[in-house]
């Protein structure tokens, strides 16, 4: 846990897409943006891979906030993997706030390759986000801090 | 005993001694008035066993899924004939959601359907019964009588009425479907729908604030034991392998503890408040679009925690983003296995 003196620094988990967003990221690493290191990337091949079960699990064992992102509609380098994912993800996101979970914890987005801007801005509004939320004790397993 | 009932023995009597089906689900007496326990049928001589009435409560289509399970002996050739089965309406929507699913097809039922007035909640008519200070003992040994606007039961020359909003089901009140959607014979003439779509307390809890609505479910969730009753129930709960149970692993000696550890570990199996949260919530992502919401979970529930509003939320979600209801269409794709252009993306960023 953090002392209350220090700045608490949120623990974000991203699943990010292998074709797009993780492009993305990478292009924003090229053109030596910053963004805050506060998001953890899990690379998966496809957002159409992501679980629900994946998102509950990061919250179980302790992340702040959860960010999926992939291609936009359309783009998929399958074809339809993410266009699945947003049905499955509506019903998540609903679920989870009405459960309790604050809204700003879960983000889903659509960052294309080139939109390394983009990312980085949506970084920093998600991390400031969860920053002012505090860390998220709701979901998460007593004792599992570290 | 009404028409219905004795209509329906002289179906399944007729059936059976044909041999057009394998055996026949239906209920029988359990140890008192209110509570009646299913039963299989298979010899025409115990077709008298069988009864039907306002106090049968349980959803049967989850056992024509138990014939898939059964190992078939070396030699032994698989029965082909259907299998019998006696459903209210909102026990036929789990049968059509399953057929939607290919679970079952329509050659391997055969359905007596029953146009249902609503059914008796047995908790609450003990509680009704307690009020109108009933003895016990006629509770227990009273018959049963549908009216329009309640029920009669008689024992011992008195009759109690019970006004029929006051020991129906919660279920039955919103109930759309009372008339079954699939049925191979009706058993009796078909109702008029009296139930209204009322998601009155899923939208209080909507409109509470996160710690509000969060006060609310750690109370409800930890009270979870983890007995996995509403997964056993549950019509369309039905996979080989569930996420909960690590079964699948083959253990020698060789495997480490640290294998054991690391093998299905999705959910664990100690009843705590984050693991209970997940359970749940992963047994609703699962059922979205798939629910038909027959409220067996919550009935089975032993420590009563309120998955109807679970269910319910998931059901007004389905209506509401994807304008979509399960277990009505025989031949509808599923929810989450579809897409379309316009799904809703303004959650999306």
């Amino acid at each position: 846990m953090t002392e209350n003196n220090e700045k608490f620094e949120p623990k974000i988990v991203a699943f990010f897409c292998n074709w797009c967003t993780y492009l993305a990221a990478d292009s924003a690493g090229v053109a030596r943006k910053q963004y805050p290191p506060n998001i953890r990337i899990i690379r998966v091949m496809c957002s159409g891979r992501i679980d629900p079960m994946f998102v509950l699990k990061a919250f179980k064992e302790g992340a702040d906030g959860v960010l999926i992102s992939g291609c936009h509609p359309g783009d998929c380098h399958y074809e339809r993997g993410n266009l699945f994912t947003r049905r499955r993800m509506a019903e998540l996101k609903n679920l989870l706030n009405y459960m309790g979970l604050e809204p700003g914890r879960f983000h889903i987005s659509w960052i294309s390759g080139s939109e390394g801007g983009k990312f980085v801005d949506l970084v920093q509004e998600i991390t400031e986000t969860v920053r002012e939320l505090g860390p998220q004790t709701k979901f998460t397993k007593v004792g599992f801090d570290e | 005993m009404s028409n219905r009932e004795e209509k329906m023995r002289v179906m399944v009597r007729e059936l059976l001694e044909s041999g057009k089906i394998k055996y026949f689900i239906g209920y029988e007496g359990g140890s008192d008035a209110f509570y009646v326990s299913p039963c299989f049928i298979s010899n025409p001589k115990d077709v008298d066993k069988l009864i039907f009435g306002p106090n049968c409560y349980s959803n049967l289509s989850n056992y024509i899924l138990e014939e898939q399970k059964k190992v078939l002996k070396r030699g032994e050739e698989k029965d082909p004939r259907p299998i019998g089965i006696i459903v209210k309406g909102c026990d036929s929507r789990s049968i059509v959601q399953l057929m939607s699913e290919n679970k079952i097809k329509a050659a391997d039922v055969i359905i007596l359907g029953v146009p249902c007035k609503g059914i008796i909640d047995p908790e609450k008519i003990e509680a009704v019964a307690k009020k109108m200070k009933i003895p016990g003992k006629a509770l227990m040994g009273m018959k049963l009588a549908e009216t329009s606007d309640g029920f009669i039961g008689e024992f011992d020359g008195k009759e109690y009425k019970f006004p029929k909003s006051d020991v129906t089901m919660d279920k039955c009140k919103v109930c759309m479907y009372p008339n079954p959607i699939i049925s191979n014979e009706l058993l009796d003439v078909e109702v008029e729908v009296t139930g209204k779509l009322d998601y009155s307390d899923i939208e209080k809890l909507e409109k509470m604030t996160p710690d509000e609505k969060w006060k609310f479910w750690e109370s409800e969730m930890s009270k979870c034991i983890r007995c996995h009753a509403c997964r056993e129930v549950c019509p369309v709960c039905y996979c080989k392998e569930c996420v909960v149970d690590p079964h699948n692993l083959v253990v020698s000696p060789k495997t480490q503890s640290k294998t054991k550890e690391n093998k299905s570990m999705w959910i664990e199996r100690s009843a705590e408040l984050p693991e209970n949260i997940f359970f749940h919530l992963t047994r609703m992502n699962h059922m979205f679009g798939r629910c038909t919401n027959c409220g067996e979970c919550e009935r089975v529930c032993p420590m009563g925690i309120r998955l109807s509003l679970l269910t319910k939320k998931i059901e007004k979600d389905a209506k509401e983003l994807f304008n979509f209801e399960s277990g009505v269409k025989k031949d509808e794709k599923p929810l989450l296995g579809v897409y379309k252009e316009g799904d809703p993306d303004d959650f999306i960023r």
